[in-house]
């Protein structure tokens, strides 16, 4: 089988760049990239919640329906991530989070530096949280939580 | 822990209990994992290994730990309880994230997938360059 050498391939985040692709053109070859690390085109949801009886069921349901999940069980945790290279573009927080911050505050923390990241915060219907939140109070179905990440959802 | 996790997805898919406490080894791992056909639960502590196995102990196959777990029970004691107390699940146990990222190129060998989607070493070296902080 012919295989080519691609001179300079660089990964900027989202974007792959192939320069100097050396011995492909002419040969009619192929160039497989493999986006695994980044899993590009999956949108990605990190889910924080403090037990594992609330976070693996509900991640799994988001990962059957077509999402990429990141599951924290802290605030601290669910930092670290949104400060790595991670690809997010939702976080799912559950007000039963412990450590120095809560998920509502982690919430409130990311809608003001993260403008453009979507937001949701569950919640028991009693919590005191502020109102521009989109929230899902528990008991809920999870079709609601899809309905509410999907793009055609006002609010972000 | 709801059926759910019995229930959703592909029955035939090996559950593999991934139990590492941070953060970013633990996405960057069971997200190779998955990328090979398993279906991964993750514990952030062996605490959270023990409630998922309590739960759902039957239907776990593999238990992956990651042996520098903070807290009561560590890595090493966990792995024993489960080998005790389970036989019918195959207990792996890592030190290091090298040794973590070898171990999850081994189960992708032998896993429903039959490929592996990158080396070890670049599953280590894509986990360094997770940790570093955006510039823009």
């Amino acid at each position: 089988m012919a295989s080519c050498l691609a001179n300079s391939v660089s990964i900027h985040g989202r974007r792959t760049k192939i320069a100097e692709v050396a011995g492909c053109q002419s040969k009619g070859g192929t160039v497989e990239i493999s986006t695994s690390l980044a899993q590009d085109s999956v949108p990605s949801i990190l889910f924080v919640a403090g037990s594992i009886e609330t976070r693996a069921p509900l991640a799994e349901f988001l990962r059957t329906n077509g999402y990429q999940v990141f599951e924290s069980a802290t605030a601290d945790e669910a930092l670290e991530l949104l400060n790595s290279r991670l690809e997010i573009d939702a976080l799912v927080a559950d007000d039963q989070v412990t450590g120095s911050m809560g998920g509502l505050a982690l919430a409130d923390w990311v809608r003001k530096t993260r403008p453009s990241m979507r937001v949701l915060v569950i919640a028991d219907d009693a919590d005191e949280s502020d109102k521009n939140a989109i929230r899902l109070t528990r008991p809920f179905h999870h079709d609601a939580l899809l309905a509410l990440l999907s793009p055609s959802t006002p609010g972000a | 822990m709801s059926p759910e996790l019995a229930s959703a997805g592909n029955e035939e898919r090996p559950i593999l209990l991934f139990v590492e406490h941070d953060a970013l080894e633990r996405a960057a791992i069971a997200g190779y994992l998955r990328e090979c056909g398993y279906r991964v639960v993750e514990a952030v502590s062996a605490e959270e290994a023990q409630a998922a196995l309590r739960e759902h102990g039957a239907q776990i196959d593999i238990a992956f730990i990651a042996a520098d777990l903070p807290g009561e029970v560590d890595g090493f004691s966990l792995a024993k309880e489960i080998q005790a107390r389970a036989a019918g699940i195959k207990v792996l146990l890592a030190a290091t994230v090298e040794r973590a990222a070898k171990l999850a190129s081994q189960l992708c060998e032998g896993g429903p997938h039959l490929r592996k989607p990158y080396e070890p070493q670049a599953l280590v070296d894509w986990i360094k360059r997770l940790r570093i902080p955006k510039t823009d």
